[in-house]
């Protein structure tokens, strides 16, 4: 995985996890991708801000289960809809990103991407890198740093 | 690269950092012997492995600092501060030297020849110089406590300076007696994460057995099930122990850090070390290392004054760095304290205003803690000149951000003139720990055992323990009144839970806080493997972490320290009935409930509760004295407070708050307890003797003063005391 890494930075290239979130394309790098799980029942949060949708157990890890949608603003898809989880490492830190479906990888070269156009709503520009045309479909390239960090919790 | 010289490296870093240790403390006790022979000793192994390993430029410098230690131990040398000097600068040559080797996985080019001609010059002059007098202070060197040296690889060759050709095996270990430490091995933290990893698997696949086997009813396999059950749990307790590690194994590098800090800053500082044998867990021991060594470099930097200045204000002018560890409430507390000139509060506050932090209106009203918390702003610095050990501003802020990364917390305590302590608090991440397992709105939570004071099962409605203040509920229990509230309405679950007349309530303490944590139902006790939960859960501020259960769930541990904290705070301003104005009539007129409190005298004292807003405990030490008498911070306003009874207020600890108020002003009496609360026919016996009383009345069966609240609003006699004091500091 590190090995991974390594190339995609010095090959100027990124390898792309590509997930469907409410009509959109989003890309996340590998780098970080742990494992992809089938959506599974999470342990609730009281009082946590509403992306994070519960906790989970993986192989004795603790791992945080972040709605994409939520976190994106978007409506939440069909209460039956099989989500996948994308388990991602930050740090000491296990989360999952959950999505509405992976569509698999892709290699894409770093000078092909392209910024966010300005008409993008400043609480997406914040999450994404930039964007890749991938035949008809804009993928949107995911700042993880910036998506799971949620800022100061207000103090209640 | 080669396993060898892997194991090299990794043995001889340890053993430098011993004789980094070592090294400090025989300068301050020169007449050690034995501590010298382990020096010497810790020194020709690294000399003997350098020369069987073809490292010839660490052989020479091995070699060199051997021959000055060897001069030292013939009593020709005194241990001072230019020949310790010189030794450190040898063994971080040695250790740059390693850093490379690892890199490169061979000596790097070049040579040491001016640092081993020093050596040499000092070997062959050193026994014509007079020791310095920093070696006579000799305070307690066995205050400090020392790792243990691990099993030394320890060699027979004499480095000529060429490489040795063969490997010998059998040899390596020969030449050293047994020592005890021998009983313990090397493991790597990768096997060892992956072993408790898959215990936890093993846990979880018992636990299915055993409940498909209790389905099933089959004998035989239930009594091989019991015998697998009791190895897994023995196994699984026994690979978490084998994470935990006594703290002192990162203290080792802090006495040179304390040495060296003195020669630089020109101060003379020793350090004390008590709890070493405290047991942590190795990955938290690894994250405290740099918070650690940054409030060590600001304690001898910022804390400590210059020696003039200690003797010109009557201290000893070796100034003394205490580093403590202990066990507190399920945590693990590391504190540093020096007895320097303590932080200067008034600079503090004045950044704080220069940096937009707080207004100076703001900061008048604000208490010294609150002060204090300002140097864990970013960029905060008072430190008048940028010193090359600290003081670039970036500090106490990494410090603090990297310490609750990990689930701790950090905090700092002042005293002028006499030092400050700061405080890490860590939670025992991945211990295992004690919980009770309780139930709210159908969901499992977790309850540290060390928090609870004791469970009970209370009828709402009947139970004579039951007392209520406006919208709030109080249980009287062991002489305290203590807040009553449901976990769901801490968790802001749907709160479902009157459907039953029966209550189960936990009664968890903090420090002296108690509050009564109202939950649907209580499950087992289980012993339970302590996880670290990512800043967005941590930052809720109501978890400890979380735990997988038997059956693999997980279920969040609650933060007993925070949950009792934030039920003082719990807002209930609407449920307040509003308050008629109380007459001396009205309270005689016929049952009214009272609040029985105590002061500083025995005669219990009554409050009417209509004009009873709240009950606080403060922090005693938060109490400031304003122009008019006292008063304390509380929400964000100044809140007069009054002594019922003349008496001098301790000046520490925490204090009981009575808030009166009458839907506009606001006051606080200050009692040693809150007895109980009563409602009964009230008779006024006794005429006011003084203003604040209504009189005295039996209540209870004792006499009992009845105090008249709206005096201490500023209601009678026109006085607006509070009004102008309010707006004063507003």
């Amino acid at each position: 995985m590190i090995a991974a890494v390594a190339v995609a930075e010095t090959g100027m290239e990124s390898q792309l996890l590509i997930a469907g979130i409410g009509g959109h394309t989003v890309g996340i790098r590998v780098g970080q991708v742990l494992q992809i799980l089938e959506d599974r029942e999470l342990g609730p949060v009281p009082r946590a801000p509403g992306a994070v949708v519960g906790v989970f157990n993986l192989r004795g890890r603790v791992v945080t289960a972040i709605d994409l949608r939520a976190r994106l603003g978007l409506a939440p898809v069909a209460h039956d809809h099989r989500h996948t989880l994308v388990v991602v490492t930050a740090g000491t830190h296990l989360y999952a990103l959950r999505v509405d479906g992976v569509a698999g990888l892709t290699d894409l070269p770093d000078s092909g991407m392209e910024r966010l156009p300005s008409t993008i709503a400043p609480e997406w520009r914040e999450i994404f890198l930039g964007l890749f045309r991938l035949g008809e479909h804009l993928v949107l390239v995911l700042d993880l740093e910036r998506v799971l960090d949620f800022g100061p919790v207000p103090a209640q | 690269m080669d396993e060898l010289l892997t194991e090299f490296i990794t043995e001889t870093n340890e053993r430098l950092d011993q004789l980094d240790a070592d090294i400090v403390r025989l300068e301050r006790d020169p007449g050690d012997s034995e501590l010298l022979f382990e020096i010497f000793r810790l020194v020709h192994t690294i000399k003997g492995a350098s020369g069987f390993l073809a490292l010839d430029r660490l052989g020479r410098l091995a070699h060199a600092a051997e021959t000055v230690l060897g001069r030292i131990r013939d009593g020709r040398i005194t241990p001072d501060r230019t020949s310790v000097s010189l030794i450190l600068e040898t063994i971080d040559q040695i250790k740059d030297l390693l850093t490379e080797i690892e890199a490169l996985e061979k000596e790097p080019p070049g040579n040491d020849r001016d640092l081993i001609a020093r050596l040499e010059d000092f070997a062959e002059g050193g026994d014509a110089r007079q020791p310095l007098a920093a070696s006579d202070e000799g305070p307690s060197a066995a205050a400090i406590e020392l790792d243990e040296p691990e099993v030394p690889l320890h060699l027979e060759q004499e480095t000529s300076g060429a490489a040795l050709p063969a490997v010998i095996p059998g040899r390596q270990r020969a030449a050293e007696p047994q020592s005890p430490s021998r009983a313990s091995i090397r493991v790597s933290v990768d096997l060892l994460e992956s072993l408790v990893d898959n215990v936890g698997e093993l846990v979880l696949a018992r636990n299915q057995l055993l409940r498909v086997a209790a389905e099933q009813g089959d004998s035989g396999i239930e009594a091989a099930l019991a015998k697998l059950d009791t190895v897994t749990s023995d196994l699984r307790d026994g690979i978490l122990k084998a994470r935990m590690q006594p703290v002192r194994h990162g203290w080792a590098k802090l006495p040179r850090l304390v040495r060296d800090l003195g020669v630089e800053l020109d101060k003379s500082i020793v350090l004390h070390t008590e709890g070493g044998e405290t047991e942590l867990d190795r990955q938290l021991l690894d994250a405290i290392s740099d918070p650690l060594t940054h409030m060590i470099r600001n304690a001898a930097d910022h804390g400590i004054e210059a020696p003039a200045v200690r003797r010109a204000a009557g201290k000893p002018e070796t100034a003394t760095i205490r580093l403590r560890a202990f066990n507190q409430d399920g945590r693990v507390i590391i504190a540093v304290a020096d007895d320097g000139r303590g932080l200067d509060l008034a600079k503090v506050g004045g950044r704080a205003v220069e940096r937009g932090l707080v207004t100076r209106a703001a900061l008048a009203g604000m208490p010294p803690e609150r002060i204090a918390d300002f140097i864990f702003a970013p960029g905060f610095s008072t430190a008048d000149a940028v010193s090359s050990v600290s003081g670039r501003g970036v500090g106490m802020d990494v410090v603090r951000t990297n310490v609750e990364n990990f689930g701790g917390r950090v905090s700092v305590a002042t005293s002028p003139g006499r030092g400050c302590e700061f405080s890490l608090s860590l939670p025992l991440t991945l211990a295992i720990i004690s919980v009770l397992i309780v139930e709210a709105d159908a969901q499992k939570f977790a309850v540290p055992q060390t928090a609870i004071v004791e469970l009970l099962r209370i009828d709402h409605v009947n139970d004579a323990r039951v007392r209520t203040i406006g919208s709030l509920r109080f249980l009287t229990l062991r002489g305290r009144l203590v807040p009553l509230v449901s976990l769901c309405g801490l968790l802001d679950l749907p709160d479902e839970g009157e459907a039953s007349v029966l209550e189960t309530v936990v009664v968890m303490q903090n420090g002296h806080s108690w509050a009564g944590i109202v939950v649907d139902r209580v499950h087992d006790t289980e012993e339970v493997v302590v996880h670290s939960t990512p800043p967005v859960v941590r930052d809720i501020g109501v978890y400890a972490g979380a735990t997988i259960l038997g059956d693999g769930a997980v279920i969040m541990i609650l933060d007993p320290n925070r949950l009792v904290a934030s039920v003082d705070m719990t807002p209930d301003e609407e449920g307040l009935p509003p308050v008629e104005e109380a007459t001396l009539d009205e309270v005689a007129d016929d049952s009214t409930a009272m609040l029985l409190v105590r002061g500083a005298t025995d005669v219990p004292q009554a409050v009417p509760v209509p004009w009873v807003a709240r009950l606080e405990e403060i922090d005693m030490s938060l109490i400031e004295e304003v122009e008019e008498g006292l008063a304390v911070l509380y929400r964000g306003r100044l809140l007069p407070l009054h002594l019922v009874n003349a008496g001098v207020p301790a000046v520490d600890g925490r204090g009981t708050v009575v808030v009166l108020s009458d839907g506009n002003r606001s006051s606080g009496l200050l009692v040693d307890s809150v007895i109980d609360i009563v409602e009964e026919p009230i008779r006024i016996d006794l005429p006011a003797t003084r203003p604040g009383l209504l009189g005295r009345a039996v209540i209870a069966g004792c006499a009992t003063e009845i105090i008249d609240a709206a005096h201490y609003l500023g209601r009678d006699g026109g006085s607006d005391a509070n009004e102008r004091r309010s707006e004063g500091f507003a």
